[in-house]
């Protein structure tokens, strides 16, 4: 286990996460007990940062009308023995794709295991096929997972399979491409033309995108392009190192 | 005491609440009320917290009226999932605060994605105003607690920690502003919060 991944503790309490990353630090609170304690303290403490926001009265409205549409809310029945587990599977729902992805960085760079059930993935996108291709990735005994901050902001996180031939790319907080420019998804293998692979939307600065053929691909790469695309990189603005 | 229309027997329920209690019944005792469907206990509960939600809501959100939306969503979110809640994990207050301060940085970021960042930066930039004072002692006392114990932190550590929870920043948002590396960041806000922590002598029972 990445041993960074405790300090992020304090940004998750405070809620200065993103959802991959929160995702991804929920699933290292499930097996590291020192930072469920550390995280219950510091939720406690950080909520005490409220006492010097309070107002001494609420407006009568909405007292009425938040008392009035409990009242006509159903609650979650959770009995006592199920509590934990229901806990945890409401948790899980609210996971995307994405943010399950992300949960393996947390392993680490090496081999990873994937530990999301499609079930759990399907709760959130079951009708999308590239979820199915997605979980297909992640869930290769083989996968292995490449992150790298990319040049002008923003990182890249690579999940590859050599054997379902198949990779995911996350890329996220890139700086805007420009008027009329997007960014655009390339695998390269040595001596030969980079390869198109996928292109985000005009303006688009982040996604998840499955790509392949992987097999034989060394490198991947993102570059900014006119909008439409080029045959060739032009301006590459990061790279990631598939090995 | 306000009262929901329609059912008399909700009312009555309602009225039953003391409403001038002087010990009013802490969110701890009337969380586990509530999660078995006391709607007194809610209308309590409410009391008990609101106050706290709607102000911090304000505080992130920056708008009243977005505030006033947080808050009706987080207290029936409170009101729908309290069997949820789990004692030993921490307090009854700090569990719903941890769910306002969440869906007010949500709402805060969702809008930011279609409108101007800037301004909303230098607003919280001027800095967290301490001077709406309310006249209750005791959650005076607690609030200069909580001001001492900020006034220990290291300024990046205190600026840090401002940054995200009043001003709903990420802590890529709060390392850009304070020209500090990311993993400096996080290492700040940790220690900040672990010692504010101790100044307030926050421990879970079990603590090693
Ligand atoms: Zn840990």
């Amino acid at each position: 286990m990445n041993a960074d991944v405790h300090t992020l503790a304090g940004a998750y309490v405070l809620d200065a996460v993103d959802d991959l990353e929160r995702a991804a630090f929920e699933r290292h609170l499930a097996e590291c007990e020192p930072c469920r304690v550390e995280v219950a303290e510091l939720g406690e403490t950080v909520s005490r940062l409220a006492d010097d926001t309070v107002v001494e009265a609420t407006p009568p409205g909405l007292r009425e009308r938040t008392l009035a549409q409990a009242a006509r809310t159903p609650q979650l029945r959770v009995s006592a023995a199920g509590a934990t587990d229901r806990r945890h599977a409401g948790r899980w729902r609210q996971l995307t794709v994405a943010a399950a992805a992300a949960v393996l960085l947390a392993g680490g760079a090496s081999a990873v295991t994937w530990t999301v059930s499609n079930d759990r993935i399907s709760d959130e996108q079951a009708s999308s096929d590239q979820a199915r291709q997605i979980a297909a990735v992640l869930d290769a005994p083989d996968a292995r997972v490449f992150e790298r901050q990319l040049q002008p902001g923003g990182a890249a996180t690579v999940v590859i399979s050599r054997d379902r031939d198949r990779g995911v790319v996350l890329l996220r907080d890139l700086p805007t491409p420009g008027p009329g420019r997007i960014y655009e998804l390339w695998l390269i293998r040595d001596a030969e033309p980079a390869r198109s692979v996928g292109r985000l939307a005009e303006g688009v600065r982040g996604s998840t995108t499955v790509i392949g053929p992987v097999a034989q691909a060394g490198t991947f790469g993102v570059s900014n392009e006119p909008v439409g695309g080029s045959v060739a990189p032009t301006r590459i603005v990061g790279t990631v190192e598939l090995s | 005491m306000p009262r929901m229309s329609g059912d008399p027997e909700q009312a009555r329920r309602l009225r039953s609440v003391p409403p001038d209690a002087a010990t009013p019944p802490n969110a701890d005792e009337l969380l586990p009320r509530v999660a078995r469907g006391d709607e007194a206990a809610f209308a309590a509960l409410y009391d008990a917290v609101a106050g706290r939600v709607l102000g911090l809501a304000r505080r992130v959100v920056r708008d009243p009226a977005q505030a006033e939306e947080v808050t009706q969503e987080v207290m029936v979110e409170v009101w729908r999932t309290a069997g949820r809640f789990d004692a030993g994990r921490g307090s009854a207050s700090a569990w719903v605060l941890t769910m306002a301060h969440r869906r007010a940085v949500d709402r805060v970021r969702s809008e930011q994605a279609h409108t101007n960042r800037a301004s909303r930066v230098s607003a919280s930039e001027t800095h967290v105003p301490y001077d709406e004072v309310v006249e209750d002692v005791t959650a005076r006392l607690e609030r200069e607690q909580v001001r001492r114990c900020l006034g220990r932190l290291t300024p990046v550590q205190r600026e840090a920690v401002t940054l995200a929870y009043y001003g709903g920043h990420t802590y890529r948002e709060v390392a850009e502003k304070l020209r500090t590396p990311l993993p400096t960041v996080k290492t700040r806000m940790r220690d900040g919060l672990i010692r504010m922590r101790d100044c307030l002598g926050i421990e879970m029972e079990g603590r090693a």
